[in-house]
């Protein structure tokens, strides 16, 4: 009669097979040791000892860094108790994992942990050992949440029970990013100093996104405004980071603007007035290229104004919140009395000035200084977060947050699709809600899809399944 | 012979164009012409072609933000749902860092800005994000105490499922509830009539009254007949909203009077809460096609 217990057999077979009906039948084998299997730059494949870590599985697999990819392989090896040295061939090693408590319940599809293949949602799977005792590559998959911990064991124990501990797995996410920070337009320096890049960091890295920076700040000369059309090939002349298709590339200038419209304005110009001042908060002109018409009125006579007769001046700044176009107008010589007021109709091009923007097929996050270094300008604190809101926000959106479904399929009710996917939630204090504010905090919605996004490239879409 | 369909872009579109409402540029209004089109993505929609003639006080506090501070409203019918989004595409600046709530005088050397002038076109499902089924919508036009006449827009598609009736909107009832009218309703023709009654330490209660003739024509919409009350916060631009069916008495007596306390009904941030003043919040009433005249609230 066999053993059944945890000593060894008294009478350990003495070396090379035994005949059956000897004590060596009796032998029974016993789990000796768990490795994990790294590829090496040459190809080969080494046994390494394992170790709890992060995991990077948004990450290809790479040699000699088995912390990146999704796949995990391990082995164990397996000897007699009795010290036999025959054969160990066709002994079976029962693999499982023990999720961690605070693991996202409800992932579906391949977003499930498991062994085999990617998403099987195999709680559990037995591997069979070689002459030697080594079982063959097993392969497990952590979820793809972030955060989920996964400790997996060996076991010879077919209830998949006990075992010996390969090491606890918590996912985790790698992305890239670089950052250049337009020169300012006076006074030198570069609006470097509002990228709280140590705080976007912390902040994703709060929802288990570690962001490495990549490439240098070349500080490109300072343009009054960059068009969201001409935005994305502005940005690739300063780019020089890597990590494609799992970066972002963060810009910091003075003016993103869009839909560049005619705005028709009236002003009564009484004797001695000639100046017409649009505060930089509430219109945005192209210096170059502003004028559209205009037209004087002065009871029964009218006629055209030119453009020669206007001059453009921007004043003041940002910091002190009274930078503003400043236009002036020369009547000398119009068939008026310029005792008596005189009506100018002006039509002239007007620019919207944007937040932020992610550029919809590429990793440029275009974030606008001027405008938060005025309305800003009495709160450092606010500057900042205004700023690092943007710096989440979109690439938030690169990322494929405010998500129209969650993690287990239900629906997001914070999701809202206007200009994108938005997210009303924090009585719309989220990030992710599509105006500027000074919140750094993603709602729990926002953070279960970041959690549960696909990074493995950018962009993502709000509206993509996981 | 048929001209081709208009095919309207996604995002808005700014300057006047052919279909925008004849304006005179002397005269202050708010207008919108619905018309079919096509989506840039395809399916059948209807193009909200806008323009306004505006005092030149909005040019002092949005400037060449105007279109941001204009809210399309659109109250779909059957349900008394509201859906509602400024003129812009989103990702601007926001309003609130971008406006000058309360604008000084003219320096001595400077022009006074008596009017503005701004024009837009949007695809009014893409743009609000209304459902891709067929229903009809009273739509207009909301720049704080101006409104654009109520126009009743078909949207086509598909017959959808009926849309749940809403018996409050999803929120609380309470501080709202419908009564007989005090005193004399409004004469014809001013339809809904909203007066502000008190302003006590937490309270601010609005008092509104409908005119008989109003209640004498048909709903817009068979089986619902819906009455609205929205409130649009002058320095957040949140913007509330809260349908409830016009109660039967008040059908049949052809008397339908209400009243609320306005901050009941909105609190939370985003309402009268700026830190300087002026706190101000502008109120709508709505029900069978008519508007009330927008009331202003301050605090």
């Amino acid at each position: 009669m066999c053993s059944s217990g945890g000593s060894p057999p008294s009478q350990p077979g003495a070396g090379g097979s035994s005949p059956p009906g000897t004590t060596a039948q009796c032998d029974r084998i016993r789990l000796v040791e768990v490795k994990e299997v790294v590829e090496q730059a040459d190809g080969s494949q080494i046994n390494r000892a394992t170790a709890s870590r992060n995991q990077f599985i948004n990450m290809d697999g790479q040699a000699e860094h088995p912390e990146v990819g999704r796949c995990i392989r391990l082995r164990a090896r397996v000897q007699w108790v009795s010290g036999a040295t025959r054969s160990l061939a066709g002994q079976t090693v029962y693999w499982y994992y023990r999720a961690g408590a605070g693991n996202r319940a409800g992932l579906t599809g391949t977003l499930r942990a498991g062994f085999v293949t990617e998403g099987s949602g195999t709680p559990h799977t037995p591997s069979s050992t070689d002459a030697s005792g080594w079982t063959g590559i097993v392969s497990f998959f952590p979820s793809r949440y972030g955060g989920d911990s996964f400790e997996v064991f060996a076991t010879d124990n077919a209830g998949y029970t006990g075992g010996i501990s390969a090491g606890t797995y918590t996912v985790w996410r790698r992305l890239f990013y670089e950052l250049d920070c337009m020169s300012r337009p006076s006074g030198g320096g570069t609006y470097s100093n509002r990228a709280d890049t140590g705080g976007m960091e912390a902040d994703f890295r709060n929802h288990d996104v570690e962001l490495v920076s990549t490439g240098a700040d070349d500080s490109p000369a300072h343009e009054r405004l960059v068009s969201d059309t001409g935005a994305d090939a502005w940005a690739t002349n300063v780019r020089d980071g890597t990590g494609a298709p799992r970066y972002f590339h963060l810009v910091l200038i003075d003016t993103i603007a869009w839909d560049p419209a005619p705005l028709t304005e009236s002003f009564n110009m009484p004797s001695g007035r000639n100046r017409i001042t649009l505060p930089a908060s509430r219109y945005l002109l192209n210096s170059a290229d502003w004028f559209v018409r205009a037209s004087y009125r002065q009871g029964a006579n009218h006629g055209a104004v030119t453009r020669a007769r206007f001059t453009l001046t921007e004043t003041g700044d940002p910091s002190t919140g009274d930078d503003s176009f400043v236009l002036r107008v020369n009547l000398t010589g119009l068939p008026i009395d310029r005792t008596r007021p005189v009506r100018i109709r002006l039509t002239f091009t007007n620019w919207t000035e944007g937040s932020g923007l992610q550029t919809p097929t590429g990793p440029a996050t275009i974030i606008g200084m001027r405008w938060r270094e005025r309305a800003h300008r009495n709160s450092a604190g606010d500057l900042g977060n205004s700023t690092l809101n943007t710096m989440m926000h979109e690439p938030g959106h690169a990322m494929g947050l405010a998500p129209q479904a969650l993690p287990d399929g239900t629906a997001n009710g914070d999701h809202y699709d206007q200009a994108g996917c938005h997210c009303h939630a924090l009585a719309n204090g989220c990030v992710m809600f599509e105006a500027n504010s000074t919140s750094v905090t993603f709602c729990d919605h926002c953070a279960d899809g970041l959690k549960a996004r696909d990074l493995s490239s950018l962009p993502r879409s709000g509206d993509a399944a996981y | 012979m048929s001209s081709s369909p208009f095919i309207i872009s996604g995002t808005p579109v700014y300057g006047p164009r052919p279909e925008s409402p004849p304006l005179d540029p002397d005269t202050f209004a708010l207008d919108f012409t619905p018309r079919p089109a096509l989506s840039q993505a395809g399916p059948a929609t209807v193009a909200v072609f806008a323009g306004g003639v505006l005092p030149g006080r909005y040019g002092e506090i949005y400037g060449g933000r105007v279109a941001g501070a204009l809210q399309i409203v659109a109250i779909e019918l059957r349900s008394g749902r509201v859906s509602h989004r400024n003129a812009e595409r989103g990702h601007t600046v926001p309003l609130s860092a971008a406006m000058e709530p309360a604008p000084a005088p003219p320096a001595p050397d400077e022009a006074e800005l008596e009017s503005l002038e701004t024009y837009f076109a949007v695809d009014l499902r893409a743009h609000l994000g209304l459902p891709p089924t067929a229903a009809s919508y009273g739509v207009f036009l909301w720049l704080d105490e101006m409104t654009s006449p109520v126009r009743v827009v078909q949207l086509p598609g598909p017959e959808g499922a009926q849309t749940p009736v809403l018996p409050g909107a999803g929120v609380t009832d309470e501080g709202f509830q419908f009564r007989r009218t005090e005193g004399t309703p409004p004469a014809a023709g001013v339809e809904i009539v909203l007066q502000q009654r008190s302003v006590a330490p937490g309270a601010i209660r609005i008092y509104g009254t409908a005119a008989p003739a109003l209640l004498a024509t048909a709903p817009q919409a068979p089986g619902s007949d819906y009455f609205t009350v929205l409130a649009l916060d002058y320095r957040s631009r949140s913007l509330k909203w809260w349908s409830y069916l016009v109660p039967e008495y008040a059908r049949l007596a052809r008397d339908l009077a209400f009243d609320f306390d306005l901050l009941t009904l909105l609190g939370g941030p985003g309402w009268l809460d700026a830190t300087k003043p002026p706190r101000k919040a502008f109120v709508l009433a709505s029900a069978r096609g008519a508007l009330s005249r927008v009331l202003t609230v301050e605090v």
